[in-house]
């Protein structure tokens, strides 16, 4: 009881009340400037220090796995060669779609509107699954945006919006949840972020049939994310016939250790 | 003076953890609570709280939460630490200890930041940062990267208050 009369509990309780008070002044959006000059300034002075750090990274890297650069090369060649002749045929599937949805009336399926943003920052700690972007509300940024890789790869969503930059929630993180869907079986499950480790594609029906391999991409049921942006491949099937329903671990497709140009879609 | 020396040497860590670990993926490490646990068992209460409002103020900015969630957390973890090692821990030099006293706050961080996150939670503010998976994987793998990282701070810790003492004697 005599530890309340002195003077290290006095400075507790003092830290206390300056922190319940910057606590109450963010969230009630004060701090927005002060949080936007911080992280800028950091983000900058983190990411000249991390390019060194990649540029001693990747000459280690090189010096060990220089003897399998040749046969990567070579299978990735070929994955080239096909893709190529895949997407030749994508473009041609496309053109008829079109053709076919004007015939019939449908509306026409509007291209993404996208907003380039830059990374400034990642949370060093992994307390959250979180990046910092370098724009924000001043540029149309909202709660609940989606945000992009260039080919149309989901990453994360606007969690927070200050003036001039914005908080996304990858969708690693176990508070993002995604209505998604199997893309050669059509079926429906939701994407839920395992910590920065991998997603899960859970509550997918016994009936529904699925295999490894699979991608597996945002069915815009809820209108959280717009449909079709990719979020993954099918890596493992965890499936008993007790259960109602199966689970999948989907692969990211995104990068997650190097996000740094990044899209917002409008 | 002692405070802008501290600020910037918590500042220098993040920048370190965040350009240096954070590409070489080794972010679960919470370099701020072991510089704290530096602080209260070879200085004093007055270099921890300066180091545990500092750092949680910039870990609450990166993590891109309600400004208060992990400070709160810090907060309440320099308050138990600083009664149990004022209570229980002889101040001797004693790598042993240290690295109980590092694994043993690491816990107690995790209590705090649960509670933190449950008292903003319930205000309706910030973001849920605790799930399941922050006790089975997070909460594991910043244990081991503490206690791994706790002679490097330690020595940092040193480095600063060199750098402190040279800059009274001017």
């Amino acid at each position: 009881m005599r530890f309340i009369y002195t003077k290290t509990f006095a400075r507790f309780f003092a830290i206390f009340l300056i922190v319940a008070l910057l606590a109450i002044f963010d969230a009630q959006g004060y701090l927005g400037y002060i949080k936007d000059g911080f992280l800028r300034g950091f983000g900058l002075i983190a990411n000249r220090v991390s390019q060194v750090t990649n540029i001693g990274k990747s000459v280690f890297s090189t010096l060990f796995i220089i003897k399998d650069l040749v046969h990567e090369n070579a299978a990735l060649s070929q994955q080239v060669d096909q893709l190529a002749f895949d997407n030749a045929q994508l473009k041609s599937a496309q053109n008829e779609n079109i053709s076919l949805r004007k015939a019939l009336n449908y509306k026409q399926q509007a291209k993404l509107n996208l907003l380039p943003v830059e990374v400034l920052t990642q949370d060093p700690t992994g307390f959250s699954q979180t990046i910092i972007l370098d724009k924000g509300a001043n540029a149309g940024l909202q709660i609940g945006q989606a945000v992009v890789t260039a080919p149309g790869v989901l990453v994360a969503r606007i969690a927070q919006v200050s003036p001039t930059t914005a908080a996304a929630q990858l969708i690693t993180d176990p508070a993002t949840v995604i209505n998604a869907e199997v893309v050669d079986s059509g079926a429906k499950g939701l994407i839920r972020g395992e910590h920065g480790l991998t997603l899960a594609l859970d509550m997918v029906t016994q009936n529904e049939l699925i295999k490894t391999g699979d991608s597996v991409i945002a069915s815009g049921l809820s209108g959280d994310f717009p449909r079709g942006l990719l979020i993954g491949n099918i890596s493992a099937i965890r499936s008993q016939v007790t259960e109602l329903f199966q689970k999948a671990y989907v692969t990211p497709a995104a990068d997650f250790r190097n996000l740094k140009f990044l899209f917002i879609v409008l | 003076m002692k405070i802008f020396i501290w600020i910037l040497a918590v500042f220098s860590l993040l920048v370190l953890q965040n350009g240096v670990l954070a590409p070489l993926h080794l972010m679960p490490a919470n370099l701020i609570l072991v510089l704290m646990i530096m602080a209260l068992l070879f200085d004093g209460i007055q270099t921890a709280l300066i180091i545990c409002l500092s750092g949680g103020i910039m870990l609450d900015f990166l993590a891109g939460a309600n400004l208060g969630q992990v400070t709160l957390a810090l907060l309440f973890t320099a308050l138990i630490s600083f009664t149990l090692f004022e209570l229980f821990i002889s101040r001797e030099p004693n790598w042993m200890l240290v690295a109980v006293c590092v694994a043993g706050v690491t816990g107690l961080f995790a209590v705090g930041f649960a509670l933190s996150n449950w008292l903003f939670g319930s205000l309706g503010i910030g973001l849920d940062l605790i799930s399941k998976s922050f006790w089975t994987n997070q909460f594991p793998l910043s244990l081991i990267f503490n206690l791994i990282f706790a002679y490097p701070v330690a020595k940092y810790f040193s480095l600063t208050q060199f750098v402190y003492a040279k800059s009274i004697r001017h």
